[in-house]
């Protein structure tokens, strides 16, 4: 079980950033969760701080508890294991993060050598029949061909079998199907759907794939978390006016979004809900910073569902 | 009409000269939006880079206000024809702060310049003082598609080619950057080429839809 208790991330600069404020989240063994929100929202940042893999002026608190363990503590030698022995991590753009210079079977067996000792031969030959789980197709070619002969999609889907080919068991997706089209991201879809005892945690701005993939929603805005329940609570009965708009603007829906501007930056110092300028349920109330509501297990931070 | 193509082919080196773009005959009126939907390596891109002037064909015809343009577009006609990519963050030089980046094309095609002037056209895209001073790699993805959105209506074009301009963005951030290009088209007459492999998105925002396959263009009935 991996659980974040009130997880901030601040970048410490000339001016500081506040990327991640306060997300708590909790991911049961074999639970599939999708992080949603816009570009800038930091779902990538918390993802990134689950891995440890932020820059070193990037302040994390809280707590990320693996079974117990608090990651945040653990030390470089434990860190190696947890890194793609433990929990893996799927980064955006699947292509950019392949090595060029190496085959596609190597980097999928890559792992297995890492962390289980593997023979390069045999992580190899395992590796094939991991192309052949998530069927790429004609796999001992593709194992034996270089990351650029190959599309978006199937580097993407590369990327899948290499994080899970350690035996990782949780997976840690980022924007798998960004700029992917439809028939790709299908694929996609079906590789995470081939996924049965990992938990999985995809962070992704694509409504549909998230309702597709995960049970589980989590909705950031402008750093925070703004709702959290599962997927056909977040989608049927949404809540935070955010989500509402979200899913109302949705090409599906007829992209209804009535236009209130846009979301403050960083280092807008915003006092109250930061979706209050855009919000068209605003209140007076809105200016102080709303609580946590609990709605039949579905959270909210919207006063109106604060009691 | 205000551009189309006449058996338009591109052929890359190395691809043993199976066409990219396969004789397309697509054409666009002012005040119109066509789309051009297919698949990922169909060749929807690759015709826009053609007409946007940035890859040569291999054979064909461009034609723009009536008159034939050949690869070395005159000045005005590369000001008349912008394109948005659909990679904020490789739409600008990574080196520069936002500023710079900008301000181009004031000093490319002698626009008259005032700061604060400036200021205010950008808030319309929510760019802001603050987003000015910073590199590319600290602003958003949607920050940047909508500063790269501001600095191609700054030039008033005449043909946008929108090259899946919303593909790497939320939900709401599309609809923001596509109510903006509908507003500047009501104003400007302006003619849109929407290239993307969302077929929602393509009847929704598209007057007429070409289907793209193995760099065959066929107009296409929308309701389909």
């Amino acid at each position: 079980m991996l659980e974040l208790k009130n997880v901030s991330v601040e970048f410490i600069s000339a001016s500081s950033v506040r990327a991640v404020d306060g997300v708590s989240m909790v991911l049961r063994d074999g639970s599939r969760t999708a992080i949603v929100g816009e570009t800038g929202s930091g779902k990538s940042i918390l993802m990134l701080s689950i891995m440890r893999l932020l820059a070193s002026n990037a302040a994390i608190s809280g707590e990320i508890l693996l079974d117990g363990e608090d990651i945040l503590k653990a030390d470089r030698k434990r860190l190696q294991q947890i890194r793609g022995g433990i929990i893996s991590y799927v980064p955006q753009g699947g292509g950019a993060s392949m090595n060029p210079l190496l085959k596609v079977g190597f980097q999928v067996g890559e792992p297995l050598m890492e962390h289980r000792g593997v023979s390069r031969r045999e992580a190899e030959k395992k590796s094939i029949g991991l192309l052949k789980f998530f069927n790429l197709g004609d796999e001992e070619r593709l194992a034996k061909s270089y990351p650029h002969t190959f599309s978006g999609g199937m580097r993407q889907r590369a990327m899948v079998a290499m994080g899970i080919s350690a035996g990782a068991r949780i997976i840690l997706a980022d924007e798998p199907t960004k700029g992917l089209d439809e028939k790709r991201v299908a694929l996609v879809t079906d590789t995470f759907n081939r996924l049965k005892d990992e938990t999985l945690l995809v962070v992704t701005h694509d409504m549909t794939f998230a309702q597709k993939v995960a049970q589980d929603i989590c909705v950031m805005y402008a750093s925070q978390q703004v709702e959290y329940g599962t997927a056909s609570q977040i989608i049927g009965d949404p809540l935070h006016p955010y989500t509402r708009d979200m899913i109302s603007a949705m090409p599906e829906n007829g992209m209804k979004y009535d236009d209130r501007g846009f979301a403050p930056s960083h280092e807008e110092d915003v006092k109250g809900c930061r979706y209050s300028q855009r919000c068209h349920e605003c209140m007076e109330k809105c200016s102080e910073m709303p609580p946590v509501a609990d709605v039949n297990g579905h959270k909210v931070r919207c006063w109106k569902y604060a009691v | 009409m205000l551009c189309e193509t006449r058996d338009l082919t591109k052929i890359y080196r190395g691809n043993h000269g199976v066409p990219a773009v396969d004789r397309a005959c697509v054409s666009v009126d002012r005040a119109e939006t066509i789309g051009f939907f297919g698949e990922s390596g169909s060749g929807k891109s690759t015709l826009g880079m053609m007409i946007a002037g940035l890859t040569s064909p291999t054979s064909g015809q461009i034609l723009f206000k009536g008159e034939r343009i050949s690869m070395r577009y005159p000045k005005e006609v590369r000001r008349s024809i912008q394109i948005l990519f659909q990679h904020p963050e490789t739409s600008f030089n990574p080196q520069l702060e936002l500023i710079k980046s900008l301000t181009e094309p004031y000093r490319v095609y002698g626009l008259p310049y005032e700061y604060s002037e400036m200021l205010e056209y950008l808030s319309g895209f929510g760019i802001y003082e603050e987003h000015l001073y910073r590199r590319p790699s600290q602003l958003s993805g949607g920050e940047l598609q909508r500063a790269a959105l501001a600095r191609i209506l700054l030039v008033r074009p005449e043909l946008i080619i929108l090259d899946e301009p919303t593909s790497m963005l939320d939900v709401i951030t599309q609809v923001q950057i596509l109510n903006i290009l509908k507003r500047y088209q009501r104003e400007s007459d302006a003619a849109f080429i929407f290239v993307s492999h969302n077929s929602t998105l393509c009847r929704s925002f598209c007057d007429r839809i070409y289907s793209v396959q193995k760099g065959v263009f066929t107009p296409m009935d929308k309701e389909e």
